[in-house]
């Protein structure tokens, strides 16, 4: 599954544990190039699940927020064992989402700040491009669906839209698991392949009006 | 620095990338508290795993609309023999109510006797 996203190139390195002690140990110090190596290790992660749980709204000063709680939670020692550092960051990443959610949730049950509600709600909407990215993988998917055979399609339907499980889905349609995998796989390479094939489709366009 | 994040990545909870499988279930909620941990460990220092959970995202988002509109515009097989055992059950109700009150106006009437 992993030659489809072209994953298997990308080799995971083996490193040894002792690498986030050395940082937690920096960081506990001050040392100002080790808080820089933290940030860099993490900012990146950090900005993918806040950006993905709360939207763009003051992402950078979100990030910074995290940032801080981490570099002085480190300091006064309460991370114990420094080997369970990404979970450390995890876990604070996901209570500052849950502190975001729950101070957005009463702002709206008080009425009181309706406008940083407000402000937020407007700005989940997507952009232009990410909307017509959106619209032209509805359009690749729509493709992919209507092409198959009508078995493929109600495995498609059943998994995707009626979210059945795997094991319900081969049970009342009578399919092996490697026949389930395998409609899916093929579903998502057809995809793939039409989504690339619009792509170079619309880079080959020659330039009009120029 | 680039080279810390590339050293990182190795420390990870799990020492791999995440599949399309894992991806699927993550994404529709169905991962199990332990397995969505590790996987956003390791999301949180793994571009290439991030990048796959976004295309995916997109992927899963659009086969959810494009099968919400099919399951509306035509029946799925599932939906066509359900409509079809509807249909028969109903048939052979109104089959039986019919011949129930034909027999009972046949023999209330006396043309039975």
């Amino acid at each position: 599954m992993q030659a489809e996203t072209g994953q298997d190139a990308e080799v995971v390195p083996v490193v040894k544990e002792s690498s986030w002690s050395r940082l937690v140990d920096l960081v506990r110090a001050g040392d100002a190039a080790g808080i820089e190596e933290l940030y860099e290790v993490f900012s990146t992660g950090v900005r993918f699940f806040l950006w993905r749980q709360i939207g763009p709204q003051d992402l950078d000063d979100k990030v910074h927020d995290v940032f801080l709680i981490i570099t002085q939670s480190i300091q006064r020692g309460e991370l114990r064992e420094p080997d369970r550092l990404m979970g450390y960051v995890r876990t604070i990443v996901r209570r500052q989402v849950a502190a975001y959610i729950e101070l957005a949730v009463r702002s709206r049950r008080n009425h009181r700040s309706a406008e940083l509600l407000m402000g937020t709600l407007a700005d989940r909407h997507p952009d232009p491009e990410r909307t017509m990215i959106a619209q032209q993988s509805h359009e690749v998917a729509m493709r992919v669906l209507n092409g198959l055979p009508q078995r493929d399609r109600e495995v498609l339907v059943r998994f995707y839209l009626q979210e059945q499980g795997a094991e319900q889905i081969c049970r009342e349609l009578n399919l092996t698991e490697t026949q389930f995998r395998l409609i899916k796989s093929r579903a998502k390479a057809r995809y793939g392949k039409l989504g690339q094939m619009r792509l170079s489709r619309r880079t080959n366009l020659p330039e009009t009006g120029a | 620095m680039g080279l810390a994040k590339a050293l990182y990545v190795g420390m990870s909870a799990i020492q791999r990338h995440m599949d399309m499988e894992e991806a699927e279930r993550y994404l529709m909620g169905w991962s199990p508290e332990e397995e969505a941990a590790v996987l956003e460990e390791h999301l949180l220092v793994c571009a290439s795993c991030r990048r796959h959970l976004s295309s995916t995202e997109l992927y899963v988002s659009s086969m959810s609309e494009a099968a919400a509109v099919s399951a509306r515009t035509r029946f799925t097989d599932y939906g066509n023999w359900q409509l079809l055992k509807l249909l028969a059950v109903a048939g052979s109700l109104a089959a039986l109510v019919l011949s129930g009150l034909l027999a009972a106006w046949y023999y209330g009437s006396g043309a039975g006797r």
